[in-house]
């Protein structure tokens, strides 16, 4: 018979571990610990490596899960019968277009599934609109493809077709001098 | 309800010969039930209101707001009607007006969206890359129908080629890239507003 964990059994949930947990979240969103001293009273905090990576930063957190939300209502409605991949590849092919997109911080941003097997992305930042394809099924020399255009309100300023991280650089490119970057591409 | 005879080739009717750069294009598309038809967060109305299925892409019918008015977007053909009116003709053909509940009927209830077509006509989209060029030209051209003269198509120049003219094989190499620039070249210029705009004088498609 199991017996019953009184409170001082609870190692774990001590002040002093409390307070690292605390200090550990903080430390992954990018704040400083809360440490007096100025130094880490824990030892070394793991760097942001490993499956920590594969997710948005904070301020992207919330408009990627309605992306999520928005890609998996679509997906649903489609009956998962989408450009001939797994449910789970398409997923992973929209967190990857909706993350690079992410890192601009856009003033809005939506995703709609085409009949043409690809995720058409409208993004809205300053006064440039970016409609981005990525294209689920195809791939030039392995990677995904993409079809980017940007306008200037209502100028346009950008075509542009290749792969996937081509794309993004060009984006990079053109936008970076209007203080628009896509970090992982800089 | 009679069928408009003001949307019909006519005998006096020619080929439009003005600018038509002050003039908008009209389509119309069904809601989907429980549907949104602008994006919350972008404000641009949903692609898929725009230009589906695929085909519909790379020749996109639309018709010249003018005489034709939003009211007309109701008319909705019956199968025999759509074989017996959904065809091009020339604007001066002699056309046996659409007979209600045999060739049409109306349908409530439809939404539509309007594009300046200066926005649309000559717009270039180039996908050159690594030394392949790729140029698409938007073209709005008149292509009267049977059952409207005021019926335009969006079409699509690739390089020095209009697409229609192109081999199938060609037109399925093509056609990522075109569908990507209609739905861009729409979504970014249509609404859902009637848009003011001019009187189209009669002489630009009357003879004489």
């Amino acid at each position: 018979m199991a017996t019953i964990k009184t409170i001082e059994d609870m190692d774990d949930i001590t002040p002093i571990n409390i307070r690292r947990v605390i200090d550990l979240f903080a430390h992954w969103r990018g704040e400083m610990p809360t440490s007096l001293s100025g130094k880490n009273p824990y030892g070394e905090i793991p760097a942001k490596t490993g499956e920590w990576r594969n997710t948005p930063v904070d301020d992207t957190v919330r408009p990627f899960i309605k992306l999520e939300r928005s890609f998996n209502q679509q997906m649903l409605r489609l009956g998962g019968d989408f450009s001939g991949q797994s449910s789970y590849v398409l997923h992973e092919k929209m967190k990857m277009s909706a993350e690079l997109l992410l890192h601009c911080s856009p003033d809005a941003i939506s995703l709609e599934l085409t009949d043409e097997g690809s995720i058409f992305y409208t993004v809205r930042k300053n006064h440039f609109s970016l409609y981005l394809d990525h294209y689920l099924a195809g791939e030039i020399e392995g990677k995904d493809e993409a079809i980017v255009s940007v306008f200037r309100n209502n100028d346009k300023i950008l075509d542009f077709a290749g792969t996937l991280d081509e794309t993004l650089i060009q984006l990079n490119k053109v936008l970076a001098p209007e203080s628009i970057v896509f970090p992982a591409f800089a | 309800m009679s069928y408009p005879l003001e949307i019909l080739p006519a005998p006096d009717r020619k080929w439009i010969d003005c600018s038509l750069s002050d003039h908008h294009l009209i389509r119309h598309f069904d809601l989907e039930e429980g549907g949104e038809i602008i994006d919350p967060d972008t404000k641009n109305i949903k692609v898929k209101y725009i230009c589906t299925p695929k085909e519909q892409i790379s020749d996109l019918s639309l018709s010249l707001l003018g005489i034709y008015k939003p009211d007309h977007i109701s008319i909705n053909f019956t199968s025999d009607g759509k074989a017996k009116y959904m065809h091009y003709c020339q604007p001066d053909e002699s056309i046996k007006p659409p007979v209600i509940n045999i060739d049409f009927d109306t349908k409530t209830g439809r939404y539509f969206w309007c594009v300046p077509i200066v926005q649309l006509h000559n717009k270039s989209f180039d996908y050159s890359r690594g030394g392949k060029t790729f140029v698409a030209i938007c073209k709005v051209v008149h292509t009267p129908m049977k059952w409207n003269f005021w019926h335009f198509s969006l079409r699509w120049k690739v390089d020095t080629e209009m697409l229609e003219d192109m081999e199938q094989k060609e037109k399925d190499k093509v056609a990522q890239k075109l569908g990507h620039s209609a739905r861009v070249i729409i979504a970014h210029f249509a609404r859902l507003e009637h848009p003011e705009h001019p009187v189209l004088p009669k002489n630009c498609y009357c003879k004489n």
